[in-house]
């Protein structure tokens, strides 16, 4: 059975009819297969290399049409906090191979899209780094994950317009035919940390050249939906990505925990379908009964 | 506007030019170095962090004006060593061990030095037993506890108990970061939870005046 599908049957896809399931969360789940408190999710990539594709294998069972890398943190500066800064080349690889692994067992076709995060740095007059620099690393990252085989990039969790363009445009470098996405957090108040409204952020993703725009973490799919809605009135023609948490994270027995259900989740799919939304998911705290919720509604509607 | 209201709105706004020149300029007409970061400093930071609790203004523009009042401590502060003068109350402040995210941490440490407290900042991913150390070494009257992941939150508590178990029972102890909440704080015996950078400031006030 072949199972990978064509790049170009999903640029097409992104760019008009039925709405894509993603998958979920990655960090919260590994943390359930016991990653340590702090340790890097891409550490795993060579460790626990059983983990990742398990869990990649998860959510293509679940239903997922798209499925990204475990490669969020995976650029020179965040690796480098934790002594893995000179593997990014390696470590992306290897990622994309672990998922085409679990796509390839599933035998159902599914697109692999390379995840991309934030330096976690401040660029320049904010903080210390230095434009030139936070490309450097975006481009060593997207030419890896596109060099491995990967089916488009998503650039997600941004909170900052000069960052999240900065990547997409390494992307676009690296591979200049591939799909785009560009996806920022906003808070409870609908800004992101960088004072970034989800009207400034649309305008300035769909500039970047991304093909899909979006949000992504932080709240729970109310809050997120009225980003997505505003992203919508303010360009109507603009391809949406949705991947909200399983709301925010609540303390039980010292513990935190995410307490939004699947089914809310699974409504939530149903309307952001509604809506017209490219690729809907879930970020951290869903599981992969949280996609199956999400699957069973965009069917029903579809 | 005076000098000084001036200083303050230059900081208010992040220019650091014109807040450095005007500092230069009130010492040269002989004000104090303490008067200059009490009544010109201070009220800038303080109006920013006002702004910044009401979503008003945001990360970059707290971030500029900490920046135009780094300047003018730069002038101030080998002043305000020679005439023996030390910020009233002294805090310590770090992320927890395992989380590596500092934005907040750096946030509030601003804040902080904003309102003339003396900050000693451990970094990001520090053990129970360095804060322990540098409460001790510093004599700090406070500490702030940092953490954005959910998963180092269970840190917070480590911490808390070794302060308290190295008998520094007295150590006024503020925890904040975006999964922490004023529960939490109750919960695992810190003293006050900071929603935001400017309500750190009020809250370490609160503690230390009491």
């Amino acid at each position: 059975m072949k199972a990978t599908r064509p790049t170009e049957e999903l640029a097409a896809r992104l760019a008009g009819g039925r709405t894509l399931l993603a998958d979920g969360a990655t960090g919260t789940e590994l943390q359930k297969k016991g990653l340590a408190m702090g340790e890097a999710p891409e550490r795993w990539t060579v460790d626990r290399p059983d983990a990742i594709r398990e869990l990649a294998r998860s959510y293509i069972e679940a239903g997922s049409d798209l499925i990204l890398t475990n490669t969020f943190g995976a650029n020179a500066i965040r690796l480098g906090l934790c002594g893995l800064g000179d593997r990014v080349a390696d470590l992306n690889t290897r990622a994309v191979q672990l998922a085409r692994a679990a796509i390839a067992e599933c035998g159902r076709p599914v697109w692999l899209l390379g995840s991309m995060g934030p330096t976690g740095e401040m660029i320049e007059p904010y903080g210390d780094l230095a434009p030139d620099r936070a490309r450097a690393c975006f481009l060593e990252q997207a030419r890896a994950l596109v060099d491995a085989g990967v089916d488009g990039l998503v650039c997600e969790t941004f909170s900052s317009l000069e960052e999240i363009t900065l990547a997409l445009d390494a992307a676009r470098e690296a591979g200049p035919d591939l799909p785009r996405v560009g996806s920022l957090a906003f808070d409870a108040g609908g800004h992101t940390m960088m004072g970034v409204t989800p009207e400034q952020a649309v305008a300035a993703v769909v500039t970047a050249g991304a093909h899909v725009v979006g949000a992504n973490c932080s709240v729970g799919p109310e809050g997120l939906e009225q980003v997505i809605v505003r992203m919508k009135a303010a360009n109507p023609s603009a391809r949406l990505w949705a991947k909200p948490n399983a709301g925010l994270p609540q303390l039980v027995a010292g513990r935190a925990v995410y307490t939004v259900e699947a089914d809310t989740l699974g409504r939530f799919a149903g309307r952001m379908r509604e809506l017209g939304a490219a690729v809907v998911g879930g970020c951290c705290g869903t599981a992969p009964e949280h996609l199956r919720a999400m699957r069973r509604e965009l069917d029903r509607r579809a | 506007m005076s000098e000084m209201n001036a200083l303050s709105a230059a900081v208010e706004k992040g220019k650091r030019n014109d807040a450095k020149l005007l500092t230069q300029q009130l010492l040269d007409a002989g004000h104090k170095p303490l008067d200059i970061v009490e009544q010109g400093l201070v009220p800038g930071m303080s109006a920013i962090g006002e702004k910044f609790k009401n979503n008003e203004v945001f990360v970059p523009e707290m971030l500029i004006a900490a920046r135009a009042m780094k300047e003018c401590m730069i002038l101030l502060e080998p002043l305000l060593a020679k005439a023996g003068i030390k910020p009233k109350y002294t805090a310590v402040i770090g992320t927890v061990q395992g989380d590596l995210h500092d934005i907040g941490k750096n946030l509030v440490a601003m804040m902080w030095k904003g309102a003339n407290i003396g900050v000693i900042d451990l970094g990001t991913n520090v053990p129970p037993e360095k804060f322990v150390e540098a409460i001790k070494a510093h004599n700090a009257q406070a500490v702030g506890l940092s953490a954005l992941l959910t998963t180092t939150m269970p840190a917070m508590k480590t911490t808390v108990d070794a302060i308290r178990a190295a008998g520094l029972t007295s150590t006024k102890i503020l925890i904040g970061g975006a999964p922490v909440t004023a529960e939490y704080a109750k919960e695992i015996g810190a003293d006050a939870y900071g929603t935001d950078a400017a309500s750190a400031v009020d809250s370490l006030l609160a503690l230390l005046e009491a």
